[in-house]
């Protein structure tokens, strides 16, 4: 009896498994594109973002038909190996393309070592150095890396430019953006730049406060003044590494030792296993403080699980690394409780949610 | 000459930068000024955990071997994480697929990071005056009116004659009595703050003049025991 019944509840477990676990291929999702393309090239940035930190090359200018095929091919699951994979499932909008984890599973489930990067303002990373050691040289490059990864993603992208070559919408969408229906996979590299190029978070309530003054350093009038106190505190205790010459994107700009690698030999060495110089061993690049709020955990391992533990890293550590490279030679700040939760309040202003929704940067694959 | 003086910054920073378990554990309030020279103190076992580490190229070799998974004081590339595979080419001098510590240790870049880094990285502590630190109070415009008044004539000494800008227990004492409690312990916090060189070095005036008695005519006013440290 108990056999007679239970054989159909196993053939149904069995089946929700093998339905839950089989990745299904992204050629049976539709494909939703506006009839004109968003708008990714002529955006109106505010006063204060428009710098030269831009770092477009001129071979592969953002265009409003390159990024639209660019963000196809993001979150397209047949760029995997498996197709099971996207860039978008480990770099998600909700959370400014980071994902809440502290490591990411890979297309056969085996886990990367790092957290993936949150993708917002890369365009004006200067330096033009990507992934937390920097080992990608141009956007181009950094693109597809994750995509050869045998942990990641793990296609041949040769393979898979064949593979578009017979797809209904591939080809049309690379003619218009690049002018003819050719498919590689620098053309893939290219388009894949453009739309995180176009990743740009630029509407937070830090801008429109920002849009109504002088200088960063006044009040602004749409903050509470707990939150123009931890301005205020940010300016003092932050600013002259995640607004350098007032760069607003609030990116650092250099890798730095902020002494997460403590004092084991074989910890990450970030920048240092990429370079092989001694200096950079224990550096790492740090993303863009726009949209924090969403992107934890923080560090490069995930090993702040919340923006408190993370502000508690800089109040109550001290920041110590033999290593004097790079070292920041910041900590123990000493926050106050009601420091830190002013700081905090701040840093939430750099929430941009029309970034975190815009259908522009969503996923164009129905289900 | 300038990169000495550059490297004995460096390390006067960093040593104030012991981990947490290194500093005195005797001194948890951090009362006005007095925080600093509590953490500027390593105790010797953590001075002995914070040096085992090696540093320099022999950093860098410790790193990769340390993914000689078999033990053989060898790496091959398939040892190392995808992600550090690139760095064979240019370790594998011989071509004969095997890193040795030799190898590893001739490829490393012995280059110390360039002066506008350090330069960026020595900005970091900025020294802000106590009038900064009431304007980053953001207090109502009464009190900060009050506060400014209180504060206006106070600097940070940077020369140890300059007896005028000693009067710490004054700013204490009129502080407290204008601020609430928050208000109070933020403006403390924020004051520690100020650039711990100076204000070691204020510390150390303080006391020298506390044991000699040698209160000149514009630093009468008592000293609170907590600024003494």
């Amino acid at each position: 009896m108990s056999r007679d019944t239970s054989s159909p509840l196993l053939a149904i477990a069995v089946a929700a498994f093998v339905v839950s676990v089989v990745p299904r291929p992204a050629a049976q999702a539709t494909l939703q594109l506006p009839d004109t393309p968003y708008r990714y090239s002529d955006v109106t940035l505010p006063p204060h973002l428009i710098s030269k930190l831009d770092n477009t090359p001129s071979t592969n200018p953002l265009t409003d038909e390159g990024a639209t095929l660019g963000r196809v091919l993001f979150y397209d699951t047949r760029l995997s190996g498996n197709r099971s994979t996207s860039c978008g499932s480990c770099h998600i909008q909700a959370h400014a393309f980071a994902e809440p984890k502290p490591v990411s599973r890979g297309f056969q489930g085996a886990h990367t070592d790092r957290r993936a990067m949150p993708l917002v303002n890369l365009r004006y990373y200067q330096r033009a150095k990507f992934f937390w050691d920097e080992r990608a040289s141009s956007l181009e490059e950094a693109v597809v890396m994750p995509i050869a990864s045998h942990i990641e993603m793990g296609q041949n992208l040769d393979a898979v430019s064949d593979a578009f070559a017979r797809d209904a919408n591939y080809p049309a969408l690379f003619e218009r953006a690049f002018g003819d229906r050719q498919i590689t996979g620098q053309r893939i590299g290219s388009a894949l730049a453009q739309f995180v190029r176009a990743l740009v978070s630029y509407q937070s309530p830090y801008d429109y406060g920002r849009a109504g003054v002088q200088s960063v350093h006044d009040d602004f009038a749409n903050f509470s003044r707990q939150e123009n106190r931890g301005k205020a505190l940010f300016l003092r205790n932050c600013g002259s590494c995640h607004m350098k010459d007032e760069n607003e994107h609030f990116f650092v700009p250099t890798p730095a030792n902020t002494g997460l690698r403590g004092v084991d030999a074989s910890a990450d060495g970030g920048v240092g296993d990429v370079t092989l110089r001694a200096a950079d061993m224990g550096s790492f690049k740090s993303p863009s403080l726009r949209n924090v709020e969403v992107t934890g955990p923080y560090g490069h391992d995930g090993r702040f699980a919340t923006l408190d533990a993370l502000i508690d890293h800089y109040s109550d550590n001290a920041i110590s690394d033999p290593n004097l490279g790079y070292l920041m030679p910041v900590g123990p700040l000493r926050f106050t409780a009601s420091e830190k939760g002013a700081l905090i309040a701040f840093l939430k202003t750099l929430t941009d949610r029309t970034f975190l929704s815009d259908p522009k940067f969503s996923n164009p694959f129905a289900e | 000459m300038q990169r000495i003086a550059t490297a004995v910054m460096m390390t006067f920073l960093v040593l104030g930068a012991l981990p947490a378990s290194a500093q005195t554990q005797a001194a948890p309030a951090p009362p006005f000024f007095g925080t600093i020279s509590g953490t500027i103190t390593p105790g010797p076992e953590a001075v002995s955990t914070f040096l085992r580490r090696a540093v320099g190229p022999a950093a860098v070799v410790q790193r990769l071997l340390s993914f000689d998974s078999d033990g053989d004081d060898r790496l091959t590339a398939a040892e190392l994480p995808e992600r550090m595979q690139s760095v064979v080419d240019r370790i594998d001098q011989n071509d004969d697929g095997v890193m040795t510590a030799a190898e590893i240790e001739a490829a490393v870049d012995r280059r110390p990071v360039g002066i506008d880094t350090r330069a960026i990285l020595l900005r970091n502590r900025s020294a802000p005056s106590l009038t900064d630190v009431v304007h980053d109070l953001k207090l109502t415009q009464p009190k900060h009116d009050s506060a400014l008044a209180i504060v206006k004539n106070y600097q940070v000494p940077r020369n140890l004659n300059n007896s005028k800008s000693i009067d710490l227990g004054v700013v204490h004492t009129a502080m407290k009595e204008l601020l609430d409690e928050e208000e109070f312990e933020n403006f403390m916090a924020a004051a520690a703050r100020l650039n711990p060189l100076t204000v070691r070095l204020t510390n150390t005036l303080e006391r020298l003049r506390g044991t000699a008695g040698n209160k000149d005519a514009e630093s009468t006013a008592p000293v609170p025991e907590t600024i003494v440290r």
